[in-house]
């Protein structure tokens, strides 16, 4: 049986990479898809724009995640670049450098010698 | 470099080529769209609106609609037909496996009339025949409820559930514990492996009293975790606790200390920080949706006894990514990594070991999973899921160059010595495909195949050079050599097929059958352990009142358990012989004394357990009967009853043993029978794996002197009336009387051959002897709670922006019994010290103090314009009455020296946790 992958608490960094890609990805690609006009041929993307355009009840309104095409800034940016995305932008990249840098730091003290 | 490179490139394949996560269960929203004059109206556009974007049907002939294959989250329906005015129904709440009933009624109107319904689904599903509950978003992101381990700590939240043990089942080894949708369970013994973050948890269901023929493998009760996903809207959570040792109480009273001084020095929290860094979103609206999360724990702990530090880290990311490359697929992966590990982790006894006798834990941990969902039109979809986890778990003692001593007065000292290190993997695929037919009343048919792999590897020994010393017994001062080193491959393959079958409006009918195929071996060797089983299901529920608010249902359903190493891992290699030796030629036992110093006196060789071919494996069966009513539509109130009773319940026996009875005054100065095995010898080396349930235990001259009755059952009546958010208020009141009772435990394992032996259960051995499995065997198990009562209610006040948030818990003390360790020259039973513990009162005979517990989350927020965002401050005071009650106690008679005191039979050994107030700061969008 196989018991050593020496290579697993590099990934783990690795997917820290993933994540602050994943950030930046919406961050390259929000301010296009939010120009791009639809275009409503089918049936389904007629009734889309028509549910659309219904107002929503206020107690709909308040109820979390009920509706979404809320941003949280109401502006017509891109997501990270209104203060909303650019804050949740710094702080997933500080937390998330800071628990990358906790696994070394964590493992030094515990790290099996067999491994 | 290389290594990073290769790390990298793994990790590219991960993000692109697979396709990412979702739930892997899904909801039904199902409607029927009429006139005001209750005509059913065929060709209404109905369109639904979700996270990821909308869908849009017509109804049929009937008028009815159906959207299947839907994430669980909220959601809003709303009609579309010229001549009519549209109808909107917002807040339709689906959740995994419940079909969610929206009906519509059209006025005559025009087209252009903007028409909100307020109101909601129903909160009662008037086609399931089983209890299901839930703790919603709304409950885990506002509750106080972040205590220990997720997974099995959200399951004790639940009615019929506490400590662990779900409706009289096996403490944690009895509960299928799944990550959407598939179990993650420790494939060696059946408790939490994988551990994650609360704040990634978008919605955890409960089930197992009437599941359909899709759940399986577990005798409790099944925890389906749905972790979060992205949506067209963003949202992220930043969320940071912290608390230390002087925000908590002192609660040890005198009397409690009078008895046991080890409680003066109770476990204390000295620092703990959690933060949550959590975003999640579109990247291609309606297309590709990305989660991602990570997270900091980490506890320093002044823990019980004289230890002084006990240190629990963990640093977990979470990504996710859901693509829905057409209208019809939904293509889904998440991975987890967990870097988790302790130092000051007790080697033996929380209360009496020194910081000298700790390890340090290093458990790291990757949890994946894809998924992917087709439809094929409104009527058929499929799901196939894959998800796989790999970790180790590694002990190693904090001084590994000094040897592990018990001194001359039975005190541990210098060092813990031995090594523990546990290799696991898992992977399972699961697939099913739904169809909606039509044909004698309405179908719901669900197909599926799961296929399981996992191997185990278990290791432990003695550091530095394999042995420990042990000079209690005086001179001649000797040392054992002892250690393990067993391997599992587990197999499972199941199949299952079940309807709903609506017979008429108000007549649902589920019947379903599940077939499971498991096995175990030695990777080097035959399949030892292997058994097929074919698990019924059959449930109704009837709409009473025909408007989808009250519904009689019940169940009676088989329930098989999980494949696990333990179960056939005696009948494997792995034993290493148990060696004696004379180490009065070492100068000192408190250093490494030389192999070249001992004198090997004894060697006793292990022997392989034989496996029954016929056993069968453990299941439970259950029946129920239950009502449910919608009070309002944001209101339930359930009552079931629920009957269950274990069978094939697996353990070893010597069948060739003979057994004496004999007369003998336990420590409570009783006379009571006991058994003495008169042929060791002879007999020692026929052990067999089984369902001993009948076995007969036989004196010398072949007389049966007693058989075994392997019973566990439960009985229970539970109430529950929930509310969920709305008006600003939530909450949730349940009771639930109820009795687990039987002839043995019901412990974590004591269903497949491990029943505790700290509560004098015999641990592997409680068959093998007529001492464990016969005397005072009958009566109240340790996990029974005859009276429960659990309160849950949060507020959101008005203007202030306070939210107020309880959770009160009160609960019948466990039940206990006082057992007595009899020496092996007593009793002649060497295997083990657990096969010499027996009752000296009848199971169940005595009860501890009842807990009442009240926790309470107090949340300052600050809205942060419209929506959903806000910012929150909040302090989380838990036990707030700093209640008391005791735990545990000491179960053993006479009374027992731990560490350097005397502790009587009765005597606390753990309370309640004190008071702590916890703070904490959020900020969520």
């Amino acid at each position: 049986m196989k018991v050593s992958m020496p290579w697993f608490r590099p990934l783990a960094v690795g997917l820290a990479v993933m994540m602050a890609l994943a950030c930046a990805a919406p961050l390259a690609t929000a301010g296009e898809s939010a120009r791009s006009a639809p275009t409503s041929s089918t049936l389904a993307e007629r009734a889309a724009i028509s549910v659309a355009k219904l107002k929503p009840t206020p107690r709909a309104l308040m109820q979390a995640g009920s509706t979404p095409a809320a941003t949280g800034s109401g502006d017509n940016r891109p997501f990270f670049k209104t203060p909303t995305g650019v804050a949740a932008l710094l702080l997933m990249a500080a937390g998330a450098t800071w628990v990358a840098v906790s696994i070394g730091r964590d493992n030094s003290k515990v790290h099996s010698p067999i491994r | 470099m290389k290594n990073l490179m290769k790390a990298f490139t793994l990790l590219l394949l991960v993000a692109i080529a697979v396709p990412v996560a979702a739930q892997s269960l899904t909801g039904v929203i199902t409607g029927t769209v009429k006139d005001e004059q209750g005509g059913a109206l065929p060709g209404v556009t109905v369109t639904l609106e979700g996270k990821m974007g909308t869908k849009t049907t017509v109804t049929g002939a009937s008028g009815t609609y159906r959207f299947v294959a839907l994430d669980p989250g909220t959601y809003s329906v709303q009609t579309q037909m010229t001549g009519f005015a549209p109808r909107r129904q917002d807040n339709v709440v689906v959740s995994v496996s419940r079909d969610s009933i929206v009906d519509l009624t059209l006025k005559i109107g025009g087209m252009s009339e903007s028409l909100s319904v307020v109101g909601e689904a129903p909160v009662v599903d008037t086609t399931s025949s089983s209890t299901n509950n839930q703790l919603s978003q709304d409950l885990l992101f506002n509750m106080p409820i972040r205590q220990g381990n997720t997974a099995t700590n959200l399951l004790n939240f639940a009615p019929g559930i506490n400590n662990s043990s779900a409706y009289g089942g096996d403490a944690s080894s009895g509960n299928g514990l799944l990550i959407d949708g598939v179990d993650t369970r420790d494939p060696s013994g059946g408790t939490a492996w994988t551990f994650y973050n609360y704040n990634i948890v978008e919605e955890v269901q409960f089930t197992g009293i009437g599941a359909p023929a899709e759940y399986g493998a577990f005798t409790g009760a099944v925890v389906n975790t749905i972790t979060k996903s992205g949506g067209n809207r963003f949202a992220g959570l930043f969320d940071v606790i912290y608390t230390k040792s002087s925000f908590a109480s002192e609660n040890a009273p005198a009397d409690a200390i009078a008895q046991n001084p080890n409680l003066s020095q109770l476990n204390k929290i000295n620092k703990l920080v959690d933060f949550t860094t959590q975003v999640s979103g579109p990247i291609i609206k309606d297309k590709l949706f990305f989660f991602a999360s990570a997270q900091r724990y980490q506890n320093d702990q002044d823990p019980i006894g004289p230890r002084t530090i006990n240190n629990e880290a963990s640093d977990r990311f979470n990504g996710k990514i859901t693509w829905q490359p057409t209208a019809n697929d939904n293509i889904a992966a998440h991975l987890q990594f967990d870097n988790y590990n302790i130092t000051g982790r007790a080697g033996f006894d929380s209360l009496t070991d020194t910081d000298a006798i700790t390890n340090r834990e290093d458990a790291p941990e990757f949890v994946w999973l894809a998924q992917w969902r087709h439809l094929f039109g409104s009527k058929t979809f499929t799901e196939v899921k894959y998800n796989g986890w790999w970790g180790f778990y590694d002990l190693n003692p904090e001084h590994p160059d000094v040897p592990y001593h018990i001194d001359e007065n039975a005190l541990r000292t210098q060092s813990q010595g031995y090594y523990y290190y546990a290799d696991r993997g898992r992977n399972q695929v699961n697939a099913s495909v739904s169809h909606y037919a039509e044909g004698f009343g309405h179908h719901d048919l669900k197909f599926g195949v799961e296929i399981e792999r996992s191997k185990t590897r278990d290791r432990d020994g003695y550091l530095p050079n394999g042995v420990y010393y042990y000079d209690y017994g005086g001179a001649p001062y000797l040392a054992y050599a002892y250690g393990y080193d067993f391997q599992g491959r587990n197999h499972r393959e199941s199949a299952y097929v079940q309807d709903s079958w609506k017979v008429s409006d108000r007549l649902t009918i589920n019947p379903g059958l599940r077939f499971d195929h498991v096995g175990g071996k030695h990777p080097d060797g035959e399949e030892v352990y292997t058994a097929n089983s074919l698990a019924p299901r059959l449930g109704f529920a009837f709409d009473v009142t025909g408007d989808h608010k009250t519904v009689i249902k019940g169940s009676y359903s088989q329930y098989y358990e999980g494949i696990f190493n333990d179960i056939y891992k005696r009948a494997t290699p792995g034993q290493f012989d148990t060696v004696t030796y004379d180490a009065s030629g070492c100068a000192s036992t408190t250093t490494i004394c030389g192999l070249n110093h001992l004198v090997e006196t004894d060697r006793t060789s292990s022997t392989l357990y034989k496996m029954d071919p016929n056993i069968k494996h453990p299941r439970v069966d259950e029946s129920s009967l239950g009502f449910e009513r919608a009070l309002r539509n944001d209101v339930r109130l359930s009552v079931t009853g629920i009957y269950r009773d274990n069978k094939n319940v697996i353990g070893s026996i010597m069948p060739d043993a003979r057994w004496t009875p004999f007369t003998q005054t336990n420590g409570l100065g009783q006379p009571m029978t006991l058994y003495r095995w008169d042929n060791r010898t002879a007999s020692q080396d026929n052990l067999v794996i089984t369902n001993p349930d009948g076995f007969q235990f036989k004196d010398p001259a072949g007389n049966v002197i007693g058989t075994i009755d392997a019973v566990k059952r439960y009985k229970a009546l539970m109430f529950v009336l929930s509310k969920r958010f709305s008006h600003r208020w939530q909450g949730q009141a349940s009771y639930v009387l109820s009795k687990a009772y039987g002839t043995m435990d019901n412990n974590s394992e004591s269903s497949f051959g491990n029943n505790s032996s700290t509560n004098g259960g015999g641990g592997p051995h409680q068959f093998e002897t007529p001492n464990v499995s016969l005397v005072n065997a009958n009566g109240e198990q340790t996990n029974s709670r005859r009276h429960e009562v659990k309160l849950m209610m949060g507020v959101q006040v008005p203007k202030i922006e306070l939210g107020v948030n309880a959770y009160f818990r009160s609960l019948s003390g466990r039940p206990f019994t006082l057992y007595q360790q009899f020496a092996s020259s007593v009793i002649s039973f060497p295997p083990s010290s657990g096969g010499r513990r027996v009752l000296v009162e009848p199971r169940g005979s005595e009860r501890r103090p009842s807990e009442n517990v009240l926790d309470l989350r107090l949340e300052k927020i600050f809205k942060l314009g419209v929506g959903k965002n806000r910012i929150s401050v909040y302090a989380d005071i838990t036990n707030v009455f700093n209640a008391s009650a005791a735990t545990d106690l000491q179960y053993r008679v006479p009374d027992r020296v731990i560490g350097t005191e005397t502790v009587k039979a009765k005597a606390p050994t753990a309370l309640l946790s004190p008071r702590q107030t916890t703070l904490g700061a959020r900020w969520a969008f």
